[in-house]
């Protein structure tokens, strides 16, 4: 039996997959996150499992762009992945004999998404009340404030350093946005024009905030 | 997918091609090449993708019933609409009660202070059109304006019968507005982020700006991420003409929530010439297109820079696009194209010749690019960096237009532009000429019937201003 927590490492030997190329898939929100940092990150289960679907995908629409199967992997649901990763089944029946047709997100998404920015205590629709959360953020639940206050400051004077340096040198061209994808729903976005080693600093800070929030997310 | 090319054949049909997938007739057709594409070896070499979308006729629209439409009209009650402009947009949503058919679902909501709903999901049969017409009549102006609130209501709405309907149906919100949001969530980033999820889940909001007052930043953001268009009613009679229009659009819309897909080479830097909403993620690019009616065609530039390189060697830049068809469940994706840039010395890239029509297409979108930025500046009062703006961008421009059949006239739109724009121009003046680089850089018609004044005479009169002396426009308080 596999175990239920993997080092990039692992990913990389239970699916033949570049490391580097598992982090980028990270990066694009094709794949959840490690739930911890540093060289002993870690990630569960649900990472291997979509990986694999993933590679699935790939293998079995010859043509698919990683965009495109990105967007075959989000029509299916948990379950769904599970048993394909599991080998029950079969993607080219659960996502149609046609790969140029991918299935939408519910019909209801659209009601549970507004129903969801709707502050439950409040009856004003939407209204930004001060001092409050505005509509549609949220804090992560289920979370322990003094575990993640030093990982929130790291992160914090982190981007106070680079709001620094994306403003100094911003210029007249800085309508240029830079957005690294957090989790599907979730993006980190700054403006401006970074060296390499300003973006890499910036994708360790999605690192962290990624790790923030799911690991407040209820199993 | 990549088509060869030798190092000078860089013309329309040797470095671009075109893709189109699903049914004949019902896929737009998707091309993309560079206006140049030999790039130096050295590095910092620019060059323009030119995308081009061409959505499909619909050529059964008149032998078979439409589509049922889905429909949530959202209008502006605050203090400011009080008058002519809310009994237009009363008059606006009466015209569209009566447009609907039996089949058709409408949700009316009327925002200010806070948002109320007066319909929802009302079916339009004869009962329906009457209860609703009883609805609009009393709507009065009330204080400020809670925009956020009164367009998620009225998505609320539309959601609401999505989550409950049998069939596939047009879902879409329109929302009028005549003034700043100054309550609830007024960023435009926020809204964005909002429009965009509600996009994704099959709602689409196309905003209709009344008067001069309007936020175009709020207006437009909305409309860009959730698919729809933009409009403008300047005087209160033209509104109901837009309201209508806009209807008539959505109805002949044959292309919705198009979104290109970019896969950049490793060191190229893309930046996205006009207003379309575009999100970097390592090397991809993805940019939100929106609806396209029956047979439009809109053109997207995106300016590239490319890194230091050895000589012959190839850069393969894919597109790929996905879009949703009105009527059916799922998301179609084209094949992605391949469009490459070759590596060569400075005098193979003097040597290649220039397309003349794609290099106008990119000379146009460029104009607008800066007309449409140096404006905004110019409205938040950054008079001096838009003078700026516009002069380091002018030096590029002036020499990629050169030889162009139209290079002379839009240099010298752009010269006039750097001789007076530190000085914050005339709201209305302003507005219109966002608003005619807006359209020009989404390629879509203006809907209003009253001719206006061009961009070359609004700049005249606020060249003799200038001359004349006359202290610059004072900022608008909302």
């Amino acid at each position: 039996m596999e175990p239920e927590a993997f080092t990039l490492q692992d990913l990389a030997t239970h699916t033949g997959v570049e490391p580097r190329t598992i982090r980028s898939y990270v990066e694009k929100g094709i794949l959840p996150g490690p739930e911890s940092l540093g060289r002993g990150a870690r990630y569960t289960r649900d990472t291997l499992d979509r990986l694999r679907v993933f590679l699935l995908i790939r293998d079995t629409f010859r043509d698919v762009s990683v965009d495109q199967a990105r967007l075959h992997l989000q029509a299916l649901t948990p379950a769904q992945i599970r048993n394909l990763a599991a080998g029950k089944g079969k993607v080219a029946t659960l996502l149609g004999p046609q790969n140029s047709a991918v299935k939408e997100q519910h019909k209801g998404d659209a009601l549970a998404y507004l129903r969801g920015l709707k502050p439950s205590s409040e009856h004003a629709l939407f209204s930004r009340t001060p001092g409050k959360e505005s509509a549609g953020t949220f804090p992560p639940k289920h979370t322990d404030p003094t575990d993640q206050q030093p990982l929130l400051e790291q992160a914090s004077r982190a981007l106070a350093t680079l709001a620094g340096l994306a403003s100094s040198g911003r210029g007249l061209r800085g309508e240029n946005w830079y957005r690294i994808r957090l989790t599907q729903d979730i993006e980190l976005s700054v403006r401006g024009d970074f060296a390499p080693d300003q973006l890499a600093q910036f994708h360790r800070i999605g690192d962290a905030l990624r790790t923030l929030l799911t690991k407040g997310t209820p199993k | 997918m990549t088509t060869p090319s030798s190092p000078h054949s860089n013309g329309q049909h040797s470095n671009g091609q075109h893709a189109g997938s699903g049914p004949l007739g019902a896929a737009p057709r998707i091309g993309a090449l560079l206006d140049r594409n030999i790039v130096h070896t050295a590095g910092r070499s620019v060059r323009h993708l030119v995308i081009t979308i061409d959505a499909p006729l619909d050529q059964t629209a008149a032998s078979r019933p439409r589509l049922p439409l889905n429909l949530g009209l959202v209008i502006d009650a605050s203090g400011s609409m009080s008058g002519r402009p809310l009994e237009a947009a009363k008059a606006a949503a009466l015209g569209v009660v009566d447009a609907l058919q039996e089949s058709d679902h409408l949700s009316l909501v009327s925002f200010a202070t806070s948002a109320q709903s007066h319909a929802c999901n009302v079916r339009m049969d004869a009962a329906g059109k009457a209860a609703v017409r009883e609805a609009i009549r009393p709507l009065i102006h009330r204080d400020s304006t809670d925009l956020a609130a009164g367009w998620l209501l009225g998505c609320e709405g539309i959601a609401e019968r999505l989550a409950a309907a049998q069939g596939v149906e047009r879902n879409q919100c329109i929302l009028l507005s005549d003034g700043h949001a100054n309550r609830g969530e007024c960023d435009p980033a926020v809204l964005a982020q909002h429009a965009h999820q509600l996009r994704v889940r099959g709602v689409l909001t196309s905003t209709v700006g009344i008067g001069i007052g309007y936020s175009p930043t709020q207006l437009q953001a909305i409309a860009e991420a959730a698919g729809g268009r933009m409009h403008d009613a300047e005087q209160p009679e033209e509104i109901v003409e837009i309201v209508l229009a806009e209807l008539a659009e959505t109805l002949s819309t044959t292309v919705e929530n198009l979104e290109l897909c970019l896969q950049l080479p490793e060191g190229v830097v893309a930046e996205v010439y006009g207003t379309t909403p575009a999100t970097a993620t390592g090397r991809q690019l993805d940019l939100i297109v929106g609806a396209l009616r029956s047979g439009a065609s809109r053109r997207v530039v995106v300016k590239l820079t490319f890194p230091a390189g050895s000589a012959g060697a190839r850069l393969p830049i894919g597109v790929a696009a996905r879009w949703k068809t009105p009527g059916e469940e799922g998301l179609h994706t084209s094949q992605a194209l391949a469009v490459e840039a070759l590596f060569g010395s400075a005098a193979d890239c003097q040597a290649q010749p220039r397309p003349t029509d794609t290099t106008q297409r990119v000379a146009e979108q460029w104009q607008a690019h800066i007309q449409h930025r140096g404006l905004a500046l110019n409205q938040d009062g950054a008079g001096e960096a838009a003078s700026e703006f516009v002069r380091q961008e002018l030096e590029h421009f002036r020499s990629y237009c050169h030889g162009l059949p139209e290079g002379d006239r839009l240099t010298d739109l752009l010269e006039r532009f750097l001789h007076t724009i530190h000085r914050r121009y005339d709201p209305v003046a302003a507005k219109e000429m966002l608003f005619s680089s807006y359209k020009l850089s989404r390629s879509e018609a203006d809907l209003r019937r009253r001719k206006r004044s061009s961009t070359e005479e609004f700049l005249r009169t606020e060249e003799a201003k200038a001359n004349q002396g006359q202290p610059p426009q004072e900022p608008r308080r909302p």
